[in-house]
């Protein structure tokens, strides 16, 4: 049972996602999360997969995802607003904390 | 605040396809609220480019997702579909075969359909030109005067151009000598803008001077290379005989053959001013012989023209009777298949048989299709297992609907690769039977668009009842083998043969029916002797020395008797209403045919004279003021004849000969009346008819047709006689014979044609509705064996068992007749309707066609029932 739990841990994109969703506060919907994603990985990425992704995390209960209103810009259709659950919060923090021990004492030079 | 752009909205109902529904909206919007970002930064090009890009990059991932998980299960679908095949050989061959039979058929019909429809489509303002014929209704003819076509070109704006076009009376030919070949050629008169209205592409000459002149021709491609091999056809003369005088004529044009798609079939053409040449004057209103097409205005009201037309005419013709003044325009496609109504308007096609055949090609491949509707039913129901588990992991009943669905497909298409080869092997066949000479061009879009239609719309009408049906099952009960078949589907599956084999009889009983019309039509009296009478054609300048000829014929012994008359063909005649008798009121307009023979014809024919006498040389009289009626015309003119004098009695003295009768002003005598004869097909019913003897002139120019009657048993020495004595009078004419039963037998060559065609199509039929049945029984014998090896262990006999299995089968063909009588009773009816003269509807046809289909459907049954009554009961228990 422990180790399944050891592997429980984010994956990169979900990581990505998370950070995008977490860095946009309450503003994280499509358009946005997708310009965040696309900023911060340098990569254009599609609807299709950011919504599919966005899904998985729903489904794993990382994220919650809530309809707003319609606004004008949009031709008169909703968003759908994302927001990071507790489990999420906690499983960014676990995250972190392995980021920070894999990297300990491994400077940039020292990789080459 | 500024608008919204919209963004592209064929991008956005793609997109839209492939989300979720619940989180559709938010897609759509995010991706519109984006759009409409950059349509303010960068513009509406960049936008849309970019909106395009990403539908397409997004859409493209799950594309390939989807494809490539199909073709999986795609490649797993399509080899079960053959191993199955494989394992049920003989149903795999009963299915493809009545299919492709089916499919054959109706590709053979429908490149025959397609043909039909094509008549004179190639025509460059084929949808502006029409003809314009005289009457309406029932009573429409295509001659008109010649003075129609100028005058309508003259004087109706909507009318852009218009021509004129003669034959000789049915198409007699005309006979054109060049050096020392001499041909008989369809030749027509023409006006010189004919060119311009009709699609005729010039080889040589140009068209718009090609005609000026009267004595002028037009020839095909191949009429010159017969005439003048590899010369240069272009400024030949050559000579030519019309209405009995010779001419020479200058070739100023050469056209490229002409389609076989056309109503209009002549290889010569002529200018009609060639007539005032010879010195006959048609430029009048009351001369009725030309044919007029005319080409009208894009958009022009079609609807009010017919009355424009009479009002041309009124104002031309002051003659003109208004009663009798009717017009109505009959568009170029449709001639050839609507024409055969019109009178002096000869026609190959009709569209009662383009019907009549489309629905028997379309009874065939429904005979198939229901095979394999029944055959498969029953084969998939061996596969309930398969189905079972696939139901069990999680296939739902559309994915396995989908599946039994392409199986169909599958073998539609290998049924529809065989009927190619079928099609390719009888084409020619076909072409016989039809008289056409048709081609399949497979890469032409429209054909293989047509062969795709077929096999998917086959595929799916039969797939989808074996599709629904067995995937409709309970996956539990499959698997434990519970099928409960309810009665309803097994009554269904008898159904679908009981509707197969009442398509059968009704074909049979067609067949039947067609052919004992035909054979009631030679066996009928024609109302003369038409046995031991040999006929030639006067062609050329043959008439001028007509006496000569006669008396060296009548030398000989064996010849009893000769006569020459215009052809006895209503299509050849002279149709008038100008005609007066006594008793007449004001306005009667009432037809008679005209038909001009000598002395000899009724002794030649022997033709009944029912009151009076025939033409006689001894009285002078008779050549110019002496008439001869047939008992139509009789009675037409109120005149009853002697033999059934009572009441109504208007001839002087209770007779009808003695009253004088005016044929186109001249008077004269009735001196006879004939016993009616048929002078056209048994299409239509005999009509009022005048014989007299025509001027010299009239003969000369008329007079086609030279009987000779001979002794019986001596054809052969007459024949030779004959043709000595014409080829040493007539030199340079060929000299060609016929027998009356040929020429009126080509009368029902449509008919016959039709007949052929719908006896072989009636075979396949049965044949692959037995192909059907036989399938059905033997897989429904195979469910039985161990029924049969238990009913014969507890005693019962081989026949007994034959029996019990049999009636199953055989009682839906039984029933199957009290469907089919009726239809059958109805249809036939209906098509014996299109002939005056007809044969009845017997009871026995009925019978007979019943019987026969029980008994083809007997040996399909009986010989497979009996095979698994005789076994022993042994080898198919012992496994219990």
């Amino acid at each position: 049972m422990k180790g399944e739990r050891s592997m429980n841990y984010l994956t990169i994109s979900e990581e990505i996602l998370l950070m995008a969703i977490w860095k946009l506060k309450e503003n994280a919907y499509g358009v946005k999360i997708r310009k965040k994603v696309s900023e911060m990985t340098k990569q254009n990425i599609t609807y299709g997969t950011l919504y599919s992704s966005l899904d998985q995390l729903v489904r794993k209960g990382l994220v919650t995802k809530f309809i707003g209103d319609p606004t004008p810009e949009r031709g008169g259709r909703r968003k759908i607003f994302y927001q990071i659950s507790p489990q999420g919060i906690k499983s960014m923090k676990e995250s972190k904390k392995l980021h920070e021990s894999l990297w300990f004492g491994v400077s940039e030079f020292a990789i080459e | 605040m500024k608008k919204m752009k919209k963004p592209p909205a064929i991008a956005q109902w793609l997109m839209s396809r492939v989300i979720k529904p619940d989180e559709r909206f938010s897609v759509i919007g995010d991706l519109e609220e984006e759009y409409n970002e950059i349509t303010g930064s960068q513009g509406v090009v960049k936008a849309q480019y970019w909106y395009w890009k990403h539908v397409l990059e997004s859409l493209f991932p799950s594309l390939i997702n989807s494809i490539y998980w199909s073709t999986d299960m795609f490649k797993n679908h399509f080899k079960i579909a053959l191993r199955n095949m494989k394992r049920q050989k003989v149903f795999s061959f009963i299915n493809i075969s009545g299919l492709a039979i089916g499919m054959a058929c109706v590709i053979l019909i429908m490149l025959w359909v397609q043909d039909e429809l094509s008549y004179d489509d190639f025509h460059e303002n084929a949808e502006n030109i029409y003809l314009v014929a005289r009457g309406e209704g029932e009573n429409f003819m295509a001659a008109t005067s010649q003075m129609l076509a100028p005058a309508l070109k003259s004087e109706l704006p909507e009318v852009i151009n218009a021509a004129c076009y003669a034959q000789m009376p049915g198409n007699e030919r005309f006979l054109i000598q060049y050096d020392d070949k001499s041909f008989e050629e369809n030749a027509c008169l023409v006006n010189s803008n004919f060119f311009e209205i009709f699609t005729f592409p010039f080889k040589r000459g140009n068209p718009a001077v090609s005609l000026a002149e009267p004595n002028s021709m037009v020839v095909t491609e191949a009429t010159a290379q017969k005439y003048f091999g590899d010369e240069d056809a272009l400024g030949k003369s050559v000579g030519m005989f019309l209405f009995g005088q010779k001419l020479s004529l200058k070739v100023t044009g050469v056209i490229s053959n002409i389609p076989h798609n056309s109503h209009i079939n002549t290889n010569v053409f002529i200018s009609v001013d060639v007539l005032g040449v010879i010195g006959i004057n048609w430029d009048h209103w009351d001369s009725q012989s030309p044919r007029t097409y005319i080409v009208v205005r894009d958009n022009c009201n079609i609807q009010e023209l017919p009355q424009k037309i009479i009002a041309c005419e009124k104002r031309n013709n002051r003659r003109a009777r208004l009663s009798d003044l009717n017009y109505t325009l009959l568009p170029l496609r449709k001639i050839h298949l609507y024409g055969n109504s019109l009178e002096f308007l000869v026609t190959t096609g009709d569209i009662k048989y383009v019907i009549i055949l489309t629905v028997i090609a379309v009874f065939i491949l429904l005979i198939g299709i229901i095979n394999y509707m029944n055959l498969s039913a029953a084969l998939f129901l061996k596969r309930t297992r398969e189905i079972g588990v696939k139901k069990v992991v999680g296939a739902n009943r559309s994915v396995l609907a989908l599946q039994l669905l392409g199986e169909t497909l599958l073998l539609s298409v290998l049924a529809l690769l065989s009927a190619v080869i079928i099609v390719r092997l009888f084409l020619p066949f076909f072409n016989q039977l039809s008289g056409k000479s048709l081609e399949i061009r497979y890469f032409e879009t429209q054909t293989l668009l047509g062969l795709c239609l077929i096999a998917l719309s086959t595929g799916l009408v039969s797939g989808i009842y074996p599709a629904l049906f067995l995937s409709s099952f309970h996956p539990v009960n499959v698997i434990r083998g519970i099928l409960n078949f309810n009665v309803k589907s097994e009554n269904f599956r008898k159904g679908l043969v009981l509707f197969q084999f009442s398509l059968s009889i009704i074909l049979i009983i067609g067949t039947i029916v067609v052919y004992k019309q035909l054979i009631f039509i030679r066996n009928s009296n024609v109302g003369y002797d038409k046995d031991n009478i040999v006929c030639l054609r006067m062609k050329g300048d043959a008439n001028s020395n007509y006496n000569v000829l006669r008396n060296e014929i009548l030398l000989n012994p064996d010849i009893l008797s000769v006569s020459r008359s215009e052809p006895i063909e209503m299509n050849k005649m002279t149709r008038t209403t100008s005609i007066g008798w006594r008793g007449k009121r004001v306005n009667e307009e009432k037809h008679v045919w005209v038909f001009g023979t000598d002395y000899d014809f009724a002794s030649t024919y022997n033709i009944h004279i029912i009151e009076g006498r025939y033409f006689s040389r001894e009285f002078s009289s008779d050549k110019t003021a002496a008439y001869v009626i047939n008992e139509k015309a009789a009675e037409m003119m109120g005149f009853k004849s002697s033999e059934n004098a009572q009441g109504g009695l208007w001839g002087r003295r209770g007779k009808v000969t003695g009253e004088e009768l005016n044929l186109w002003g001249n008077k004269g005598e009735i001196i006879g009346v004939v016993k009616d004869f048929h002078f056209s097909s048994f299409h239509r019913a005999i009509e009022p008819l005048i014989i007299r003897i025509p001027d010299e002139r009239r003969q000369n120019l008329f007079f086609r047709l030279l009987s000779i009657r001979f002794k019986p048993g001596t054809l052969h020495e007459s024949l030779m006689y004959i043709e000595k004595k014409w080829n040493e009078l007539n030199s340079g004419i060929p000299f060609d014979y016929h027998f009356i039963n040929e020429a009126l037998d080509a009368q029902y060559r449509a008919d016959r044609r039709m007949g052929t065609i719908s006896r072989y199509f009636s075979i396949l039929a049965v044949f692959i509705a037995c192909l059907g049945l036989f399938g059905l029984t033997s897989f429904s014998l195979e469910q039985k064996t161990k029924e049969i090896g238990i009913r014969k262990i507890v005693g019962a006999s081989v026949s007994n068992i034959t029996v019990l299995l049999s009636k199953e089968f055989l009682r839906w063909v039984l029933i199957a007749n009290v469907i089919a009588w009726p239809i059958a009773y109805f249809a036939m009816n209906s098509w014996l309707q299109s002939f005056a003269y007809k044969t009845g509807l017997s009871w026995w046809i009925f019978i007979v066609s019943g019987v026969s289909a029980f008994i083809i459907a007997l040996l399909t049954v009986v010989f497979q029932v009996m095979k698994s009554a005789n076994t022993n009961p042994v080898e198919t228990l012992r496994y219990e």
